[in-house]
């Protein structure tokens, strides 16, 4: 199962991804939060049980409030190359957009982290396509 | 006989001869006789002592007519009394020079008709009398020249003025006369230097010495503009070109002075006009990302939600599909008054309202007193009578919302929550401050409070509202500052503008 966080500040859309990533199975544990610092508290909580060989999903909205989801994303780098512990792998990042604009999709790549660009609602194909980047890679399911 | 030209003169010797003794004297008559140029020797007394046969005939008297007679007979009547004093000035320090500079001088003839002339004076010592030897040029025919020339210059657009090769103004035209702020008779004579501006560019003089080295038709001031000064003070910013006109031994230049304000005036214009419109671009630019996210993410939402009702549906999981749709349907209601709000945001610049007197305490009071939410203690200090021109529903759209936001952002660990508002109309410029102690704006969030969509974590608002306060007072000509920290938050809305009235 792959430990994931959906990153995103309106509740109807944690929702609706909780409820897809469910129904594929192969998600879990899920963890919500409703924004940056939130997530990044959750992220790197010292107490989060975690598995060294299983990296996690992140999915991440890109507007929110305080951080939004590209400076969540550089926060999060800095501290993954401070080594704060987080776990082994580093974790596959999507972002789940309710745009497809060209300057949010070029700031995507420029991150070097994110690898899916996807925009809302998620739906089974986005789970399909992560689930083979996992699998692609012989990351464990 | 005194005169060599007594052959012309004949018979008239007789009298000059009692007045010129023989001798070196005679010799000093026969060179004033002989020159070609009209000219005569007058006394310290203002009476002519002889004049020559050219400047009798110059002036239409009979030959040795003048001799002996005051010189006002060769004067307009306008000129006598000032001549008088002048003379009597010219004694006082006798020396070489020539009159007329920078004015014109008249002779006025025996019918009475005046000429144009130009006037030499030079002190000379004949036997023991100290006499002016006078030359007298008629200058009709250059003075023709010039006005022809100066019509001619006159009827350019151009601003244009003839040098001296040491700067001296000596024509200039009407063009030139408004740029310079003076009419010509105070300009002509001076230096073009003398007009530059102090504090802007001075190399001017050092440009027209290299210009006379090498005299081409240029543009002296290589393109930079250099700012002449009136005597009112007011300066005209001008590019000057330098042309040559004339020979070797009277090389001058005319200088064609180009009146750059207009064409400042314009790119200023077009600049503003530019920024403006960048400004609108950026506007435009930043309103399409944000709608492209903000206006989708609602459909997106309820796009989602829907799909799963149906499959829930399907599935028999009927409360589970009953509570999203009504999940679905709250989204969609929030987003109709959002989508306004937004049209509003967008419509504002290019419709105003009429500016009408407010008075801004009892407006600010009634809007208070008007909010249909929780509100703490409410304090408001003004400086005097606070009645100002405004558009009404702007400013009070803008302070409406400020006024919300400060009750919403309650710190609840604090006792006691307060909001103030502090008018100043009473010192430039006039002003509104809208403060809470509430929980405060963290500092990494307030360069972007104002962008649109932009929203508090704390907030269930839309993200509009600080947009809409920015772009509302922005439209009244003012600015908004926010100080913020644990103590509270501090909206300051500044009108520099803003009319006061009784």
């Amino acid at each position: 199962m792959i430990p994931t966080y959906i990153v995103d500040d309106v509740h109807s859309d944690r929702y609706i991804a909780r409820r897809r990533l469910q129904k594929s199975g192969a998600f879990a544990p899920l963890t919500e939060a409703t924004d940056g610092m939130d997530f990044l508290a959750r992220f790197f909580d010292p107490e989060a049980p975690r598995d060294a060989d299983q990296p996690a999903l992140i999915l991440m909205d890109i507007n929110m409030p305080q951080l939004d989801g590209f400076e969540t994303l550089e926060a999060l780098k800095a501290r993954l190359a401070e080594g704060d512990a987080s776990g082994g792998q580093p974790p596959v990042v999507a972002m789940f957009s309710s745009s497809d604009n060209e300057r949010d999709i070029r700031r995507s790549a420029e991150t070097g982290v994110v690898e899916h660009y996807f925009t809302k609602p998620i739906d089974d194909e986005a789970i399909a396509i992560i689930l083979e980047t996992f699998r692609s890679r012989g990351l464990p399911l | 006989m005194i005169y060599a030209s007594s052959a012309t003169h004949g018979s008239d010797a007789g009298m000059t001869a009692a007045l010129w003794p023989q001798g070196q004297a005679a010799g000093f008559a026969t060179a004033v006789q002989l020159n070609p140029v009209p000219a005569m020797l007058v006394g310290q007394d203002g009476r002519i002592q002889m004049a020559n046969t050219a400047l009798e005939k110059m002036f239409g008297h009979g030959p040795e007519s003048l001799a002996g007679q005051s010189l006002h007979r060769l004067l307009p009547e306008s000129a006598r009394k000032r001549h008088d004093q002048l003379m009597q000035t010219y004694w006082t320090n006798a020396t070489q020079r020539d009159m007329g500079r920078g004015r014109e001088l008249f002779g006025c003839r025996a019918d009475g008709k005046l000429i144009p002339v130009e006037i030499g004076l030079a002190p000379v010592n004949v036997g023991d009398r100290e006499l002016i030897f006078v030359t007298v040029l008629d200058i009709t025919e250059r003075k023709a020249s010039e006005h022809r020339l100066l019509a001619a210059l006159d009827a350019s657009a151009s601003a244009m003025v003839l040098l001296t090769r040491a700067g001296e103004i000596e024509l200039l035209n009407r063009a030139a006369c408004r740029i310079l702020g003076a009419d010509p008779r105070q300009l002509i004579g001076t230096t073009l230097d003398s007009h530059v501006s102090p504090d802007a560019w001075t190399g001017f003089d050092d440009l027209r010495e290299i210009y006379f080295d090498q005299p081409v038709p240029k543009p002296i001031t290589g393109g930079h503009v250099i700012r002449l000064r009136q005597p009112s003070g007011q300066e005209t910013p001008v590019q000057i070109s330098l042309s040559p006109t004339g020979d070797d031994d009277r090389a001058h230049v005319m200088a064609t002075l180009v009146d750059m304000s207009k064409s400042f005036a314009h790119e200023a214009e077009l600049k503003a006009r530019n920024d403006r419109l960048a400004a609108l671009s950026d506007e435009l630019t930043q309103f399409a990302y944000s709608a492209s996210h903000d206006l989708r993410a609602p459909l997106a939402t309820i796009s989602g939600l829907l799909e799963l009702c149906l499959e829930d549906f399907d599935d028999g999981e009927f409360e589970e599909c009953r509570a999203n749709i009504e999940e679905a349907l709250q989204t969609s209601q929030r987003n109709i008054r959002k989508v306004e709000t937004v049209l509003t945001l967008a419509r504002m610049g290019a419709e105003g309202t009429t500016p009408e007197v407010v008075d801004l305490t009892q407006a600010i009071t009634t809007c208070w007193d008007g909010l249909r939410i929780p509100r703490p203690a409410f304090t408001l200090e003004i400086d005097g009578p606070a009645q100002v021109l405004t558009e009404r529903v702007t400013l009070m759209t803008a302070v409406e919302h400020l006024l919300t936001n400060a009750c919403q952002f309650q710190d609840p660990a604090k006792p006691d929550h307060w909001v103030a508002v502090r008018i100043r109309t009473h010192s430039d410029p006039c002003s509104i401050a809208v403060s809470d102690n509430g929980a405060g704006i963290p500092e990494s969030e307030i360069p972007r409070i104002f962008d649109i969509f932009r929203r508090s974590s704390a907030s269930a608002g839309d993200g509009l509202g600080l947009a809409l306060v920015q772009k509302h007072v922005r439209r009244l000509g003012g600015s908004v500052a926010v100080t913020s920290c644990e103590e509270g938050t501090t909206f300051i809305l500044t009108f520099p503008g803003m009319e006061r009235r009784a």
